[in-house]
């Protein structure tokens, strides 16, 4: 298991690498760092010395210490948020062979075989969010979190269909998702931002429950000092006959007083979760569209569908909703359906 | 009870989870689902089960706040994407409000759909960048990303938690002298910035520490403030910092109340111990989310003096002003506490303070060396001639030309202490104006004489101190060029120097003290250089000429003498015989042993005296009004005494301050 510290440093040595730099280890917790031209002109030097712990930084006094918290660090991480918030990537694949597809996928009273293929990238997009909670008391957190989302959209009258497969089958001839044009993709985006603004409900139900009650316990507070405070200029009141009109007047400036400050207090514990977008991903997975054929009468052909980055079958098209599924029987009029379509079909005959 | 209405905001009793906050209530045909949260959690309730309402409707304010929905109603399609997102949170959370969707992830799209794809390698670098940005491994302080020059000290880091976590961010910082409070105030504001809690800041310092406050921002915690003087410079910028007798006159004070700001430091905040003053009422009337008070000295002659600053910060923790005199003051005495624990287990509602035994971080000693030169025969026929025409001019009657001489006067007074070439450039640039053309055959004398002296005894001097030990070393000079001269000679002494002065740029500094850390034996530094720059792994310091401010002085040891300083320090004070410094030194050293104090006390001890004249203008009135060395001599003793009598009143006030806080044996009340 890579330590947290070894991770900072193989991030520093990959970020600088790509920046033209040359790194070399020195010494335990320390970089040597000859700087490329492009380097040069960012930190006005030719070289640095990194050490990524305290006492590297101690021992070694030229060092400079790039730890987070470090002035050195965030000027590193400035460097790496200039580029990369938007990137493509073709999944690799796990497996070419269609094997698996037969084996994965049942067939409950029937063989099959496939008859063609027809491969094709899948695209997705990736929305990379950052959430920050912040509120006035313990729970100050920020969290990335990720969501997957795929652009099913594209052609609205054919979801799931052949057609639509090869419509994104586009991405293939190395077009990208951006030529499903900015609304799609600004659904999608909303589609994500929304699932995530569900999914974290519960942690701000939560937060806004911890304000209300320290609200409640301020307020409380400025009642029982305000009422007192009151209390005593009302007792002066009585006692003092001829200042009278003016601890009336001094009241009325304590009950405005608590007015102003409880009002202010309520926007001390109010909580607010912030919500950006850091990255967008577009990753293209290979895909096979596999044509089958019954291998007895009636001989009906019908589609399934296979993911070669994950080696797994995503199932067969039911010829009766078109969903895909992974378990599959042949009805008597010769239909390839579902479990619950069959189940439908035999009720109805 | 399965007839009840419930509502989201009222507050229930569960048998077996106590009372909850309603948050959502779903309908349903036969019975209503009741989304509460309860000390334990969030749980799911069928509104049939036997609830018991509390308190009915929560107060307005939590009800609004949680069942606000979005401006655009359920039917209306919102317009934006933020919009579309704030319906979304009405509905799962009960508020539109409390979500904020940064509008920049169009910059991302943009750059999508253009097809502009960064490689896979950037993309997983500045995703990685942003986790470590996140990484709660190390602090959980998101600030320290962001600043530069500010060491990590585990009692700053606590008391930042302290004042965010537990108090709300309205605090009372009244660590003791020397322990930086001004950096944990600004690492509060750095923190409430980035969080998005707090958009605009209002500082209030005393007029001395305005530039200071501004710089230390700006170098530390990189963030630019304004200095607001006038009632139009309110509205100006996100972050402005004013002197508390100029925020609190009418002119101002009724702009400052008609502005918002979400946080107030105000440094110094002593100065707000007496409740009937103007400044007092001023800032009891700011309405602000966040107070933050700075003080190392919060009871300075009476218990009322804490009672009022904790009104400031909230009303009532301590009680009215009555029940506080009756249960924590000692009648007869009104410096004295009684009942200290519980007053102690009050104030840390309010107040973080640690004690420099409490701080986890060592303070090393100061070793102090004043080196005494004598000046050649022309070196102090030029200083003798500069006093006696400063002397001459000021002391005419006609105040007009007095004042305007002054500045210029004052100037070339500190210039012929520090080098002859630092006068020479004055004195070149007086020949050449018009203004001083009464005058001028005068200044053209100084300036021949000035001239003609190539060398000064004290950079001889410099020279053989830093043959005796090949250390690090800073030698300050306030003037940018004695510190030209300086370096010229030192080079061809075979010294490496690196040089750090105001007309560098940023990064040039930078470079600079890089520089320096790596292969420089000598820093020349400008006062600039004594300014938020990190500098501890040198512990030699040369005050090659002496600023007649001690705060300036004691910003330059504070280079190398702050936290985190791990060896005693070495201050080296040069000065000449029967010089302006030389009797400057003699009063802060000899008199009130300022090279033994910690930092920050002798800003305390200065606070005690009058803001006007400042301490440079007393020197110098003192030198320039005087008719002989015997009345010279006598008038910077008085002075001397003046100083003293201040540092024995704080010194009493830190006594009593201990008293108070440092109760439960010699623990504070953090």
């Amino acid at each position: 298991m890579i330590s947290e510290r070894g991770r900072l440093e193989d991030f520093v040595r990959r970020l600088l690498t790509q920046k033209g730099a040359t790194v070399a280890t020195v010494g335990k917790d320390l970089l040597e760092v000859r700087l490329g031209e492009q380097l040069k002109q960012k930190f006005k030097r030719e070289s640095l010395l990194l050490a990524f712990s305290e006492e590297a930084a101690t021992q070694v006094q030229e060092a400079e210490l790039a730890m987070p918290g470090s002035y050195l660090f965030s000027h590193l991480l400035s460097l790496a948020r200039e580029k990369g918030a938007t990137c493509k990537t073709v999944a690799s694949e796990k497996t070419k062979s269609l094997n698996p597809f037969l084996k994965q996928t049942r067939f409950t009273n029937f063989n099959v075989e496939i008859i063609d293929r027809e491969g094709y990238h899948h695209a997705f997009v990736r929305f990379h969010f950052l959430i920050s909670y912040c509120t006035v008391d313990s729970t100050h957190e920020i969290r990335s979190v990720l969501y997957d989302i795929a652009l099913k959209r594209v052609s609205p009258e054919a979801d799931g269909s052949r057609e639509h497969m090869i419509f994104e089958s586009a991405t293939l001839q190395g077009e990208c998702l951006p030529s499903v044009g900015h609304d799609a993709l600004l659904a999608a985006l909303e589609g994500a931002g929304s699932y995530l603004v569900a999914r974290i409900r519960h942690k701000v139900f939560a937060l806004t429950a911890r304000g209300s009650g320290l609200l409640e316990t301020e307020l409380g507070r400025l009642e029982v000092y305000y009422r007192r405070l009151i209390d005593e200029q009302h007792g002066s009141t009585l006692e003092v006959g001829s200042r009278s009109g003016e601890n009336r007047e001094r009241i009325e400036n304590c009950k405005r007083e608590w007015q102003r400050k409880a009002s202010t207090e309520s926007t001390r514990f109010r909580p607010r979760v912030g919500l950006s977008l850091i990255g967008l991903e577009e990753i293209c997975a290979p895909r096979s569209l596999l044509t089958l054929r019954v291998d007895a009468h009636p001989f009906t052909e019908f589609y399934g569908l296979f993911d070669h980055a994950s080696g797994n079958a995503m199932g067969a098209f039911c010829q009766g909703c078109s969903e895909l599924s992974m378990l599959m029987s042949l009805d008597r009029s010769g239909a390839v359906l579902c479990g619950s379509c069959a189940v439908r079909s035999q009720k109805e005959s | 009870m399965g007839n009840q209405e419930f509502t989201v905001g009222h507050r229930v009793v569960h048998r077996l989870f106590g009372e909850g906050l309603i948050v959502d209530v779903r309908k349903g045909v036969l019975h209503d689902v009741l989304e509460v949260v309860f000390p334990c959690g969030v749980k799911r309730i069928v509104s049939t089960y036997p609830l018991v309402e509390t308190k009915g409707a929560a107060r307005n304010s939590d009800a609004q706040q949680i069942s606000s929905v979005s401006p655009q109603g359920p039917e209306q399609k919102p317009a934006t994407l933020g919009e579309a997102l704030a319906s979304i949170a009405a509905r799962e959370w009960g508020s539109a409000e409390l979500l904020e969707w940064d509008e920049r992830y169009a910059d991302i799209l943009k750059v999508y759909e253009e097809g502009r794809f960064d490689s896979t390698e950037d993309f997983s670098l500045r995703m990685e960048a942003e986790r470590f940005a996140l990484d709660r491994g190390f602090t959980q302080l998101v600030a320290f990303q962001y600043v530069r020059d500010v060491d990590r000290h585990t009692h700053q880091v606590a008391a930042c938690l302290k004042v965010l976590r537990e108090l709300g961010g309205r605090a009372l910082l009244a660590d003791e002298v020397g322990l930086g409070k001004t950096v944990e105030a600004g690492l509060i504001l750095k923190e409430y910035l980035l969080r998005g809690l707090v958009k605009r800041a209002l500082i209030l310092v005393p007029v001395s520490l305005l530039t200071q406050w501004r710089e230390e921002l700006w170098n530390k915690f990189m963030l630019r403030a304004t200095v607001a003087a006038g009632p139009d410079d309110w509205g100006k910028g996100s972050l402005i910092i004013a002197s508390i007798d100029g925020a609190k006159g009418l002119r101002n004070r009724e702009r400052i109340l008609e502005q918002v700001f979400d946080i107030l430091i105000v440094d110094e905040a002593h100065r707000l111990r007496n409740h009937k003053t103007v400044a007092w009422k001023f800032v009891h009337g700011l309405d602000v989310k966040y107070v933050l008070l700075l003080t190392a000295t919060p009871v300075q002659n009476d218990l009322r003096e804490l009672f009022n600053l904790v009104t400031l910060l909230r009303p009532g923790t301590l009680g009215t002003y009555r029940s506080f005199r009756k249960q924590f003051m000692v009648r007869g005495d009104r410096r004295l506490a009684k009942n200290t624990h519980s007053l102690s287990r009050l104030l840390s509602e309010v107040m973080v303070r640690t004690s420099r035994s409490q701080a986890e971080v060592p303070f090393t000693k100061r070793i102090v060396q004043n080196i005494v030169f004598h000046l050649s025969e022309e070196e102090r026929r030029l200083y003798n001639s500069v006093s006696d025409l400063v002397r001459e001019m000021l002391g005419q009657e006609e105040t007009n030309i007095a004042r305007q001489w002054y500045f210029t006067l004052l100037v070339l007074q500190k210039e012929i202490g520090s080098s002859s070439f630092a006068a020479l450039r004055t004195l070149e640039r007086i020949c050449s104006n018009p203004l001083y053309e009464a005058a001028k055959d005068r200044f053209r004398e100084l300036y021949d004489m000035a001239r003609s002296i190539q060398h000064n005894s004290k950079c001889q001097g410099l020279l053989g101190l830093l043959e005796q030990r090949k250390e690090k070393v800073i030698v300050f000079t306030q003037f940018k060029s004695t510190l030209d001269y300086l370096k010229e000679v030192l080079e061809r002494a075979g010294t490496s120097v690196a040089v750090f002065h105001g007309s560098l740029s940023a990064s040039d500094k930078d470079e600079a003290i890089v520089s320096f850390k790596r292969s420089a034996q000598v820093l020349l530094s400008t006062e600039a250089g004594g300014e938020g720059r990190n500098l501890q792994f040198c512990r030699r310091v040369i005050n090659y000429d002496l600023p007649w401010n001690p705060m300036r002085i004691e910003q330059r040891i504070g280079r190398v003498h702050r936290l985190g300083q791990k060896q005693d320090i070495q201050i080296f004070n040069f000065t000449t015989e029967d010089t302006v410094e030389s009797y400057v030194l003699e009063i802060l050293h000899k008199k009130i042993s300022m090279f033994e104090l910690v930092v920050g006390e002798m800003d305390l001890i200065l606070g005690t005296l009058d803001d006007k004249p400042s301490f440079e203008e007393a020197v110098f009135h003192i030198w320039a009004t005087s008719r002989n060395t015997e009345e010279v001599k006598r008038r910077f003793s008085t002075f001397g005494a003046t100083l003293l009598y201040a540092k024995n009143r704080y010194e009493k006030v830190k006594d009593l301050d201990g008293r108070i806080f440092d109760v439960e044996s010699g623990r504070g009340t953090r």
